[in-house]
């Protein structure tokens, strides 16, 4: 279980800004960090888990909210 | 003459961002403030032309223009010098040469900084074209090139001008088109998204070009190291990709200033927010272009129009007024799709493209221009520089 989780609020930013923001983030991160991705567009609920699974990282869960998708991912390597 | 009790404004940074601003304001409210111009360099670069260099014989001196020759002098004091620290509470600003600046308004207009080491093996292996300089080292090296893998891409995110790998990438494909070689090179593009580039529209019209042309895209590779002994790339995806000629886009981060001052993030990018370009805790802090984390491309073009919102604002704000002009995300762009034409781009936070399309039958005369904006940039009465368009 990761200390903390990183929140990235990207809501309003278009695709691919809420991917390009965790990718960022996650590539400097310890393995097992956590991150929790805020986006308000739809391009990152299609990009995003297809990225993770590429990576061959985590992602824990996807929750939808009214306007907006958090997505929790977890640096598995 | 200002006075002692004028209010003041410090720009840093005399690129494209910091020099429009201080021209508007000085032609502005040059009269009732101080309007001081810090820039680490005399002179302002016209970057975009880096790309032309790579492919003809011309030398880089015509890019460059002393700030002294594009900022109106009478009413904007321009320092040469380096800022180290700003103290966002007492207002002051520090610099290497010791002096200190006091401020009531800040521009960050500092751009963004290349950190070669940022990247293993990149400054070893890698040529670019973000400096005049690499541009005609690389110039050298493909004139050089006698066939083989040429991947292109870029090291790190965030990165200045995302189109840029896509027109190097075409205009090196036409150079050895020109030169009968594209029996013996192949070229690879790699880049960090699902597609060859974020915006849809312009991203299929790319993908179009690079199948024609035989450009292999690979996507959802993002540059984790590079190993330039077995001339190696190795993705944060697991993947890797052998090459003989590497082209790859240096990584960025902020100025070091930024974060010794606690203003920027831990790459030293300025939160701002994005419709008033005010610093999240400082309202009397602005963000102009590449310094900032702003949601969209870093270039000219946003340092361009956003440097003209935050000097309205502060000019509203001198004279005692609210501040209405808020930033809508606008960038444009040209994109070079062969040595000889060009596409152009424009959209926004919330606008796409809606057609970019006839640009085979455009295409050269937007090249025309694009060849011929240098000129439009400098201009120090009407063009870009001035603040007037």
């Amino acid at each position: 279980m990761a200390e903390e989780r990183k929140l990235i609020d990207a809501r309003g930013s278009l695709c691919p800004g809420p991917l390009m923001a965790l990718i960022k983030n996650i590539k400097r991160a310890p393995i097992g960090a956590e991150f929790e991705v805020w986006s308000s567009d739809k391009g990152t609920r299609r990009d995003l888990p297809k990225w993770v699974e590429k990576a061959k990282h985590e992602l824990i869960e996807i929750v939808e909210e009214d306007d907006y998708n958090r997505f929790i991912v977890r640096k598995a390597r | 003459m200002t006075s002692s009790t004028n209010p003041k404004v410090v720009i840093i940074g005399g690129g494209t961002g910091g020099v429009i601003a201080a021209n508007i304001l000085g032609r502005k409210v040059g009269k009732k403030a101080s309007i001081t111009l810090i820039s680490e360099r005399e002179n302002i670069l016209y970057e975009p032309d880096n790309l032309f260099r790579i492919f003809d014989k011309k030398g880089i001196s015509k890019q460059f223009k002393s700030l002294f020759k594009v900022v109106n002098k009478k009413r904007v004091q321009i320092e040469i010098d380096t800022v180290v620290k700003v103290d966002p509470e007492s207002q002051k600003i520090l610099t290497k040469e010791g002096k200190m600046y006091s401020y009531d308004y800040l521009v960050i207009a500092s751009g963004a900084r290349y950190v070669y080491d940022r990247v293993p093996g990149y400054e070893e292996a890698a040529y670019h074209y973000h400096t005049p300089g690499a541009a005609l080292k690389l110039r050298d090296a493909l004139q050089e090139f006698e066939g083989g893998d040429i991947i292109t891409g870029v090291s790190d995110l965030p990165f200045k001008c995302p189109v840029a790998t896509m027109e190097f990438t075409l205009m090196a494909h036409h150079f050895f088109k020109r030169k009968k070689m594209l029996d013996k090179v192949r070229i690879h593009y790699l880049s960090p998204l699902a597609s060859a580039f974020s915006i849809e529209k312009v991203s299929d019209k790319i993908e179009q070009a690079f199948e024609k042309n035989e450009i292999e895209l690979h996507t959802f590779f993002n540059t984790d190291t590079i190993d330039p002994e077995k001339q190696i790339v190795y993705s944060l995806e697991g993947e890797e990709m052998r090459y003989d000629l590497l082209v790859m886009v240096p990584p960025h981060m902020g100025q070091d200033y930024v974060i010794a001052s606690g203003l920027g993030d831990d790459d030293g990018w300025l939160p701002v927010d994005r419709y008033t370009l005010e610093h999240e805790k400082y309202n009397n802090i602005y963000g102009c272009g590449d310094a900032t984390d702003l949601p969209v491309s870093k270039s000219g073009s946003a340092a361009h129009h956003t440097s003209k919102i935050i000097a309205k604002r502060i000019i509203r704000r001198i004279k005692g007024k609210k501040a209405k002009k808020k930033y809508k995300g606008q960038v444009q762009c040209f994109l070079m799709t062969s040595l000889t034409s060009s596409m152009f781009l424009a959209f926004s936070y919330t606008r796409q493209p809606r057609r970019i399309g006839l640009w085979r039958v455009f295409g050269r005369p937007l090249y025309l221009f694009k060849k011929i904006f240098p000129f439009f940039f400098f201009n120090s009465r009407f063009g870009v520089l001035s603040g007037r368009v």
